[in-house]
């Protein structure tokens, strides 16, 4: 996925999410994909997705947060 | 002596020569907002129910006389109510019930709170990706709790954190009702029901308190459940109310009856209570059934009523069970509508300047007189 899909899919992603918690999933794995597209060369960018990717994982119950979270954590974030 | 002493003493002395609370106190935004803090905030106030709020995670925020409030069920089963305000901005945190799971979420920044209130994270406080920062404890920023209990599933509050605990204020009522502490079930859809009255939410307590009115306001009622079969209930400065001693169980068309509660002693075979828990909340208790009622003061002449219907059993989906709920939630309806004209035509008859308040029967009119009596002395506390 280009930087550009990516972006477009996250616009949808939000347009998308509701009062139902799931609807957060697509949030939290497109946040983490555009951590991985900037880490390590852009900290600051990769860290903010990151961050979003461990807040809708919180809030969705999503089975990844404990690792978002320890990565976060581990890198000073949290 | 404060005016405000003065002008209530009438009000605080004995049935055989009191008069009621002045007319200001159901037709003055002042009054009103008086005893909002004095009256509803100082004390167990009823704001909802647990039933809204059966699975765990699930959350409804409640306004109540303009306060925004979150009650939210944890993953113990407990309920817990906090103030629906973010600790960032201000912002109202859930605008709408649904199950939030495991956080609770500000759509304004994110800042994340756990069910119990403290504060999980805080993202990019302090920079994008960083989320954490110096100036910034969420050991000091959680939710703001409101003191909260749970009885007969009716969620009380004590929003300005200055009572003693439910279980000291009311241990004389749970006391007496100590059988009924079991598992009590919500009808479902059709035991649920809304009313909004035209009247102060004062008078509405004070016309649940006696029985003096049913041979000319329930007439069907009436017509077993005698004047004469009744009692007052009256405990000073906490809850008052009647007592019927002939309770007649609804039956359905092959005559059944619903299942009693368990290990109920004999007093409760044919007899039936209902008592106004000051200030807002009025609960009626039988052998088969209870039900509770939440007034919601809107304003100084407009309340709105929620009613509950539960009982012993979990209501299951056979089609005869549920219409003999349905019937009896429609015998109660219909005796609360009956109630509208009372309670609307004495706020009316309120704007009447001669009107001093009016005299009470010493016979029949105690419990009333003696919430009178309550609200008198909270919204004189601390006076001289």
């Amino acid at each position: 996925m280009t930087p550009e899909e990516l972006n477009d899919a996250l616009v949808l992603a939000h347009q998308n999410a509701d009062l139902n918690s799931d609807s957060l999933h697509p949030l939290v794995n497109l946040y983490h994909q555009a951590f991985t597209l900037n880490f390590p060369e852009n900290p600051v960018a990769a860290y903010f997705y990151l961050t979003n990717a461990y807040v809708y994982a919180l809030d969705s119950n999503h089975e990844s947060t404990e690792q978002l979270e320890s990565i976060l954590r581990d890198a000073g974030r949290l | 002596m404060s005016d405000r002493t003065i002008q209530l003493k009438p009000v605080m002395n004995p049935v055989e020569n009191a008069r009621g609370l002045p007319n200001e106190h159901y037709t003055s935004d002042q009054v009103f907002d008086l005893e909002k803090r004095t009256v509803l905030f100082a004390n167990w106030t009823g704001i909802g129910f647990g039933k809204d709020i059966p699975e765990p995670g699930d959350a409804k925020p409640v306004t109540f006389l303009g306060v925004p409030l979150l009650m939210v069920r944890d993953h113990d089963g407990n309920v817990n109510v906090f103030q629906n305000t973010c600790r960032h901005r201000g912002m109202i945190l859930v605008d709408k019930p649904k199950n939030i799971k495991r956080i609770i979420r500000c759509p304004y920044h994110s800042w994340c709170y756990d069910l119990n209130g403290d504060l999980k994270t805080t993202p990019h406080v302090g920079g994008p990706g960083q989320n954490t920062h110096a100036n910034i404890c969420p050991e000091e920023l959680g939710l703001f709790t409101i003191r909260s209990y749970l009885w007969h599933d009716v969620v009380f509050v004590n929003i300005d954190g200055t009572m003693q605990d439910f279980e000291i204020s009311h241990q004389e009522l749970m006391s007496r009702w100590k059988e009924f502490d079991q598992p009590h079930f919500h009808g479902g859809p059709e035991s649920s029901f809304t009313l909004e009255v035209n009247t102060n939410w004062k008078l509405a307590v004070e016309n649940y308190c006696e029985s003096y009115h049913l041979p000319w306001v329930h007439p069907g009622l009436n017509s077993y459940s005698r004047l004469e079969d009744h009692y007052h209930i009256e405990q000073r400065d906490t809850y008052s109310g009647q007592g019927t001693l002939v309770y007649q169980q609804l039956t359905d068309t092959d005559n059944n009856v619903f299942a009693d509660f368990e290990g109920l002693s004999a007093r409760w075979d044919k007899g039936a209570e209902y008592i106004a828990v000051y200030p807002n909340v009025l609960l009626g208790v039988h052998r088969d059934h209870l039900f509770g009622i939440v007034l919601e003061p809107i304003s100084k002449d407009k309340t709105r009523e929620q009613i509950e219907l539960y009982y012993a059993q979990k209501p299951d989906d056979d089609l005869q069970r549920r219409q003999h709920r349905t019937e009896n939630a429609k015998l109660w309806k219909t005796v609360f509508e009956e109630d509208i004209f009372v309670v609307e035509g004495m706020q009316r008859g309120r704007y009447g300047e001669q009107f001093d308040g009016g005299r009470f029967s010493p016979a029949m009119d105690s419990p009333t007189h003696n919430f009178h009596h309550w609200v008198a002395s909270q919204v004189t506390r601390g006076e001289p």
